[in-house]
């Protein structure tokens, strides 16, 4: 931890307006310019001894959420507490200090400081700041600078505290055009089907014995007048359509097909496939639908087809963590794909390649996110203007979007 | 929130006092209420139901025209630089009240506010000032901790709307983060700094250097910017800075006569306290500097005697100053004097003008006067030396004073051939002065403190002296004019003539049997040689005039004004003439208390002690027996203490308050072995947070430590059974208690 005062401009004001005051008292021996010039002085003492103070008595933890979505704001919080058992805290600025690497929440969204107004002796109290991701990936978080000019203003006081944490962030999420994921889940055979186990269906799985908190309605009343016992009907348990989405990223980014008159960089449609794959399984997991992932061309292992909000947020986090910088793999699980009773929706970057996949699956390209989506959930990141920084990444899906279909 | 919403309103008040300061130091009472108002009604048109504020342009032009007329204003001959810089500011802040305000505005307004009130410190120290300027001060730091957080909370909201994406609708909290309490923490917080930060600064004030630089750049002011002064040992004609028409009391005076009784005096009491005798062209006199002589005042008021005097028709006067003033008064000849501490004086011969010396005050003295003295005793006040020259060349500025002179005692008929005697020379000093004095009083000159409308400048660009202007052009002038003028004439027809400056005393206050002497008294007047020693005083101002001016009597104001005048004169003795010597006088003073506090501290004890052991018959091994006793004492005090803060510690950890009486003491007795528990993980680098079960924090050490937890758990047990299943621990299961805490300890490798 590293304590500095900082001078500010009102600090360096201040400063001459002592030396001004000097100057006046001792050119005209003027007593009452003596005697400002002692309030100033020791305002000038006491600023400094009380704000180091405060600062000495902080203590800081950081709460990040459990993860981010590009389009969304992300609230962090700061666990403040005064340590000290008489001094009150007042006027705590919170920054993120920048992280000098790739991965560093700085390259993803504008840092926004957090403040707390006041801290009682022996309190806590959480502050907030609210963070609002550019893009998707792993944000690697540093030291956070905790700075006050409390009581007068004159200096800064600041601390440096080493605070290593990081929070994935999922890609932009689109809500999808009605239809869009009734047209490519199966139906038939591929559809939505009865497992082999009982439940609360509504096709006929068995019978048995009537037991103590059964419902009247269960009980097969025909049946159990032939056996002269009450027996039961149950029911089978209805299982779920399955689909799997593939994201084709074999393909290295520079290999990609891309126009020359498109708007697209080859590196925009890698990210457009990984956010369709996204609000896919967001949708068909909303609706009810089993799901799993596959993502060939990355290290990243396959999940399975499962549906629950950790599974849900498992393939998120999977999608999030992908690095488009590292060397792809080559794929060689196409027969695995094929041999399965499941739908499969392979989203591909540039062209299709039907090569993976069965006959069966769907293949979709990134640049049908526009023809598929409605409109972003939350902000659209390509279309931020309040921050300086969007122009600097030079994203030219506004064309694109405006394209959309209100 | 109610803390920050009070802000502007107080930012309001602290501006509006800054303004108040400056005014009272400019001592513009129409300006005060013409400011006062317009920032009143600022905060009814933009804070109000309307909520208006004045356009940028507007108020850009509104500063454009001011900053011309500054500007204009600084470059006239006879401008005001401080004042003219203060008015730009308060201007400038008027405009700002009535604009719409950010945080940042609102910083300006307060800095703006500080450097007015800086502006009014320059100017000469007055107590109404100094008032003002301490709730200034009091106001200001509370004011200037609440615009951090104003402005903190400003600048983050702004900031946090500003990074709201333009798609996205949804506003995020804006509430600042604070925990209870905020409004008590703030003002004990505001509390303790001004109390340290008032205790710094007059440590400050009292340990800065003084004397060194001392107009090295010259005055900040000019005379003229002090429109009250009262007393100065100068005069100006241009600037008239003595004239004034302040009511506050400079001194009181009581008169008492050869037998010690107090009486009045029929005519009016002159209190001289300077004579000049040089004149320059453009309206100055000075006092030339004669031989000093230094004279030691004796301790405890006894009188110091300047020469030999005749004690029996001697008068004496007791001033108590109400002003800070080095000069020393008198209303006639000074033949002795006493102070109530021993003091160094000087005292110029020739004119019998005394002052203090080395920078010093005198709150109070007593001068033994004569009214009548005889040329012997003058003789002998003088040291036998020769008067001092006269320098008045108002012959040489302009011929027309002689012709005037000469015709003026011509139609009195006075022959004007010089004299042969001495006394004749003297008979015809006295007459002739007679006869010019008359001629001011005839009613062909009037008084008046207004010169606005006179100027200096003739026609054809030449600069006539004020002086010559009064007595053939304008003949309108207040005392200083009259007397300079009767000065100029006796000068010319070769009558050794000085002016004499002090005050004219007329108001007597019969109840307290004394003279009350205010600033409005400070008069003019002159004195002729009529003698080898001896000066007449003859004063050319008409004597119903004086009347009007100094024999007015006290009005209901006067009254209460003594009260001020007091504090007046604490402050002038007390903190304005603070320099060098007070410093260093009390830098000794204090010295020598402490070591004789100290030293007499000792001694008591010492008495102290020799009386028990006398009392007791003790003997010499008394004193050890006394010693064991109080240091057994100290022990015994210190153990009280350290129980007490056990008792404080276990009472709050363990959230015992509630309890009362014998179930409270038997927990304090009981639980001593949970704190001990308590402060030895906290030793460990284990501590408990307080909202953790003990058991759950047993758990958590079990990782690293088994055998501490499992010690702990035990401990924890013990501390359940007596806390919470009210049974009572005996003396064995007490004594295990701490030898599992010395266990736990030892588990953890910490000494015991």
């Amino acid at each position: 931890m590293k304590r500095r005062y900082h001078t500010s401009i009102p600090g360096l004001l201040y400063l001459g307006l002592i030396g001004l005051t000097a100057f006046t008292a001792v050119n005209n021996q003027n007593n009452v310019l003596f005697w400002i010039l002692g309030l100033l002085l020791s305002g000038l003492i006491v600023s400094s001894i009380v704000s180091g103070m405060m600062i000495r008595s902080i203590r800081i933890r950081r709460l990040l959420p459990a993860h981010g979505i590009v389009g969304e704001p992300m609230i962090v919080r700061y666990e403040v507490t005064n340590r000290s058992r008489f001094l009150p805290i007042f006027n705590i600025h919170i920054k993120e200090r920048n992280v000098n690497e790739p991965s560093g929440f700085n390259n993803m969204m504008d840092p926004i400081s957090a403040w707390v107004m006041h801290v009682g002796p022996n309190e806590t109290v959480h502050g907030e700041a609210i963070l609002w991701p550019r893009r998707r990936g792993k944000a690697v978080f540093g030291s956070i600078r905790i700075w006050t000019t409390f009581p007068l203003g004159v200096f800064r006081k600041s601390i440096k505290i080493p605070l290593p944490q990081q929070a994935l962030v999922y890609p932009q999420l689109y809500e999808l055009k009605p239809g869009v994921l009734e047209a490519v889940t199966p139906q038939g055979l591929l559809g939505a089907t009865v497992s082999r186990h009982m439940g609360s269906g509504d096709d006929y799985y068995g019978m048995r014995e009537f037991r103590h908190g059964d419902s009247m309605r269960q009980v097969a009343w025909k049946r159990s007048a032939a056996m002269d016992q009450l027996v039961c009907i149950e029911r089978t348990t209805p299982a779920p359509p399955k689909v799997r989405v593939v994201v084709n990223l074999t393909t290295p980014t520079d290999k990609l097909t891309v126009g020359s008159d498109e708007l697209h960089s080859p590196h925009e449609l890698e990210e457009a496939a990984i956010s369709l794959a996204a609000s896919i399984i967001c949708a068909a997991d909303l609706s009810g639908f089993e799901i799993g992932l596959k993502l060939p061309g990355t290290k990243l292992p396959s999940i399975l087809v499962r549906r629950n909000v950790w599974h849900r947020a498992k393939m998120l986090s999977a999608l999030a963590s992908i690095d488009l910088k590292q060397p792809r793999t080559k794929f060689s699980a196409t027969s695995q794909i094929e041999s399965e009773q499941i739908a499969q929706i392979i989203i591909h970057p540039d062209r299709v390649v039907t090569s993976i996949g069965g006959s069966m699956a769907w293949h979709l390209s990134a640049r049908q996110l526009d023809t598929l989506t409605l409109r972003t959930i939350g902000w659209d990141a390509a279309q931020l203007t309040a921050h300086d920084s969007v122009a600097k990444t030079n994203y030219k899906k506004d064309t694109i979007k405006s394209e959309v279909p209100a | 929130m109610r803390l920050l919403k009070g802000f502007p309103i107080l930012a309001l008040a602290v501006v509006l006092l800054g303004i108040v300061g400056f005014s009272v130091a400019q001592q513009s009472a129409g300006l005060l209420m013409l400011w006062s108002a317009l920032v009143v009604i600022s905060w009814y048109i933009t804070e109000g139901p309307r909520g208006k504020s004045l356009p940028r342009w507007t108020s850009n032009v509104l500063v454009l025209a001011i900053t011309i007329n500054v500007l204009v204003e600084f470059f006239q001959p006879q401008s005001q630089v401080l004042g003219v810089l203060g008015r730009f500011v308060v201007w400038l802040i008027v405009i700002k009240l009535y604009e719409h305000k950010a945080a940042k505005d609102y910083g300006q307004l307060l800095a703006m506010s500080l450097v007015l009130m800086l502006i009014g410190s320059i100017r000469p120290d007055s107590l109404v000032f100094a008032v003002v300027l301490f709730f200034y001060a009091g106001l200001g730091i509370y004011v200037l901790l609440l615009f951090q957080l104003f402005a903190s909370h400003e600048r983050t909201n702004a900031a946090r709307l500003k990074s709201i994406p333009r798609q996205y609708n949804l506003l995020p909290s804006l509430q600042p983060i604070l925990s209870p309490g905020i409004g008590l923490h703030f003002r004990t917080l505001v509390c303790g700094i001004g109390i340290v930060g008032l205790a710094l600064s007059s440590f400050l004030f009292i340990i800065f250097p003084r004397g060194i630089g001392e107009r090295s750049f010259g005055k900040f002011y000019r005379d003229s910017d002090n429109n009250i002064a009262g007393y100065t040992d100068e005069v100006n004609l241009i600037t008239g800075n003595r004239i004034t028409d302040s009511r506050r009391a400079v001194m009181n005076l009581t008169l008492r006569d050869a037998q010690g009784s107090p009486f009045k005096q029929e005519s009016p009491l002159r209190l001289k306290g300077a004579v000049l005798d040089t004149y320059k062209e453009g309206g100055r006199w000075f006092s030339s500097h004669g031989s000093l002589s230094r004279i030691a005042t004796k301790a405890d008021s006894e009188f110091t005697p300047l020469g030999e005097f005749e004690a029996a028709i001697s008068v004496t006067q007791k001033i108590e100053m109400l002003s800070a003033n080095k000069t020393i008064f008198s209303m006639a000849y000074p033949v002795a004097i006493s102070t109530p501490k021993q003091r160094s004086i000087d005292l110029i011969r020739q004119t019998q003008i005394m002052t203090v010396r080395d920078g010093q005050y005198l709150r109070r003295y007593s001068v033994k006067v004569q009214l009548k003295p005889t040329d012997a005793t003058l003789m002998n006040l003088a040291d036998n030396q020769a008067p001092l020259p006269v320098l008045l060349p108002f012959d040489s500025l302009d011929p027309r004073v002689r012709e005037k002179a000469i015709n003026l005692l011509q139609e009195a008929g006075l022959d004007t051939s010089p004299q042969n005697s001495a006394a004749d020379r003297w008979l015809f000093n006295r007459k002739a002065a007679k006869i010019l004095t008359k001629h001011f009083q005839d009613g062909n000159y009037h008084y008046t403190t207004d010169l606005s409308n006179i100027t200096l400048i003739t026609s054809d660009g030449r600069t006539v002296d004020p002086t010559i202007q009064f007595l053939f052009n304008t003949k309108r002038g207040h005392c200083e004019y009259f007397a300079s003028a009767l000065a100029a004439l006796c000068s010319s027809v070769d009558i050794p003539v000085r002016l004499a400056i002090g005050y004219l005393v007329m108001e007597y206050d019969d109840s307290s049997q004394r003279y009350v002497v205010r600033e409005s008294n400070a008069h003019a007047w002159v004195e002729v040689q009529t003698g080898l020693h001896r000066w007449e005083t003859f004063d050319p101002t008409p004597p119903r005039v004086i009347n009007n001016l100094h024999g007015s009597d006290a009005t209901w104001a006067d009254q209460f004004r003594w009260l001020l005048s007091t504090f007046e004169a604490q402050w002038d003795f007390g903190f304005v003439s603070y320099d060098q010597q007070s410093q260093s006088q009390l830098i000794k003073a204090l010295d020598d208390r402490w070591s004789n506090r100290l030293q007499s501290v000792i001694n008591s004890l010492k008495e102290w002690a020799a009386a028990i052991n006398r009392a007791f018959y003790l003997g010499p091994a008394g004193y050890i027996w006394m010693g064991t006793v109080g240091l057994a004492l100290v022990i015994a005090i210190l153990a009280l203490i350290k129980l007490m803060r056990r008792s404080i510690k276990i009472r709050t950890t363990l959230r015992l308050s509630h309890l009362r009486g014998s179930e409270y003491q038997s927990m304090l007795r009981q639980l001593g072995f949970y704190l001990d528990m308590l402060q030895v993980l906290e030793k460990a680098k284990r501590r408990k947070p307080s909202w953790q079960p003990p058991l759950q924090h047993a758990a958590k050490l079990e990782v690293e430590h088994p055998l501490a937890a499992k010690t702990m758990r035990k401990i924890i047990e013990l501390f359940y059974a007596a806390r919470y299943g009210k049974q009572a621990l005996d003396r064995d299961e007490l004594k295990n208690a701490h030898l599992l805490v010395q266990s736990l300890a030892t588990s953890l490798d910490l000494k015991c």
